[in-house]
């Protein structure tokens, strides 16, 4: 029940300040994923998330940034959701984060690749040295 | 310029340079609609669920704005109130900017962009509260203090923070930071920023000038300096994390904080 209530407050924490920018140095968790066009022949993982350059204009709008910290966030929120999961026992793939996730990595599915009934993907999050967090079933392409 | 004039002053600036912030932030959420449509990546149908354990009143209001088309009209609204706002035309629209940064923060299960959306909160609470309550010197008055002390917290809190560790003392955080790949900052920054010496004189100068921020409330002397140091430090920011909203939400304290520095004298 408290986990009920903390995430429905967590959804209008924008009313509550706290001002605790950058204070501890934790690693950022990569997100990668890989695609099997057809059966198991499974290609490399890839970088799903990359920041876009900085430009002069991106000081007045910086939507793609924006968006791309949006995504580490959302990255960092599965993170933490996955390891409550575990600890209560339950399906990490019924995690709204664990979802939203899988729609980012469809976005970056659709935009490689052409459409297939037989293409199937998976990703995972890893530590900056590469170890991985977590990994995520196998997905078709619906 | 008397104490009146000198307080509508204050509090026109600051819907202003708040107007122009969240205009800007408008146009790059409109910009990204691909990213909240019902196919993109907060989507509606993956976020309703998680109100199923909001009140009923709420619930319902939410599923009125949130979805794809409902919410690209609150955006377009949200788009033409802020300019109002910018432009001195948008009296009494406060309180309806102040209803769609809920709003766009629900919708992104929190918040899209962390502090900035905070902040907003806070500029368009007091300037909802001047706006509710226009012939009442203390209404303003209560909304630039709010605005001022939260700003004034806001480095604060976040410099005696960092302080207390380790990391940030010897500038190893900030160089973790600054060659961290995921915030994509440029090349020459980083080549600019390598070195423990710089990083950690750059730490402290941070944590100087985040912890020494309440100097501003005691007088315009002091005070405009540091704001002057204040559009540095978000501009650094822009830099190296990619943190744009934050300059221009931050900004738009400073008239408040300016009015907040003159009550010492």
């Amino acid at each position: 029940m408290s986990e009920i209530w903390s995430r429905s407050l967590a959804l209008f924490r924008c009313l509550v300040p706290a001002w605790r920018f950058f204070e501890q140095i934790e690693p950022v968790p990569s997100l990668h994923y890989r695609v099997a066009p057809r059966g198991d022949d499974w290609g490399d993982w890839r970088n799903a998330l990359t920041a876009p350059a900085r430009t002069p204009s991106s000081l007045l709008l910086n939507a793609a940034g924006n968006l791309h910290l949006a995504q580490q966030s959302l990255v960092e929120h599965l993170v933490s959701e996955v390891e409550v999961a575990a600890e209560l026992g339950r399906a990490q793939d019924e995690l709204v984060s664990y979802r939203l996730v899988c729609a980012l990595i469809g976005q970056c599915v659709r935009a490689a690749l052409p459409a297939s009934p037989s293409l199937r993907y998976q990703f995972r999050l890893a530590e900056s040295g590469g170890a991985t967090l977590f990994s995520s079933r196998v997905h078709g392409s619906e | 310029m008397n104490e009146l004039a000198s307080l509508r002053a204050a509090v026109a600036w600051t819907g202003i340079l708040s107007g122009v912030a969240l205009a800007l932030q408008t146009i790059e959420l409109l910009q990204l609609r691909r990213a909240w449509s019902d196919d993109g990546i907060w989507r509606w149908a993956l976020l309703a669920p998680e109100h199923r354990q909001l009140l009923p009143p709420l619930r319902w209001l939410l599923a009125c704005l949130l979805p794809e088309r409902p919410f690209a009209a609150l955006l377009g609204l949200r788009l033409l109130a802020a300019v109002g706002l910018a432009v001195g035309a948008g009296r009494g629209v406060a309180p309806f900017l102040l209803v769609t940064q809920v709003a766009i923060g629900v919708r992104f299960r929190g918040t899209f962009n962390g502090g900035s959306d905070t902040f907003g909160v806070i500029l368009l609470a007091g300037l909802s509260l001047a706006e509710l309550l226009p012939a009442s010197a203390t209404a303003q008055k209560a909304a630039l203090l709010y605005i001022g002390v939260q700003l004034t917290l806001s480095y604060f809190v976040a410099g005696v923070t960092k302080l207390q560790y380790a990391e940030w003392r010897s500038g190893r955080a900030l160089s973790s930071f600054v060659r961290d790949g995921h915030y994509g900052a440029p090349g020459w920054l980083v080549r600019a920023l390598d070195g423990e010496k710089r990083t950690r004189v750059l730490s402290w100068c941070v944590l100087g000038f985040e912890c020494g921020f309440p100097l501003a409330w005691s007088g315009p002397g002091a005070c405009v300096p540091l704001a002057a140091l204040g559009l540095c430090f978000h501009l650094g920011a822009w830099l190296l994390f990619g943190l744009n909203r934050f300059v221009f939400a931050w900004a738009a304290a400073y008239p408040a904080l300016f009015w907040c520095s003159q009550l010492v004298r």
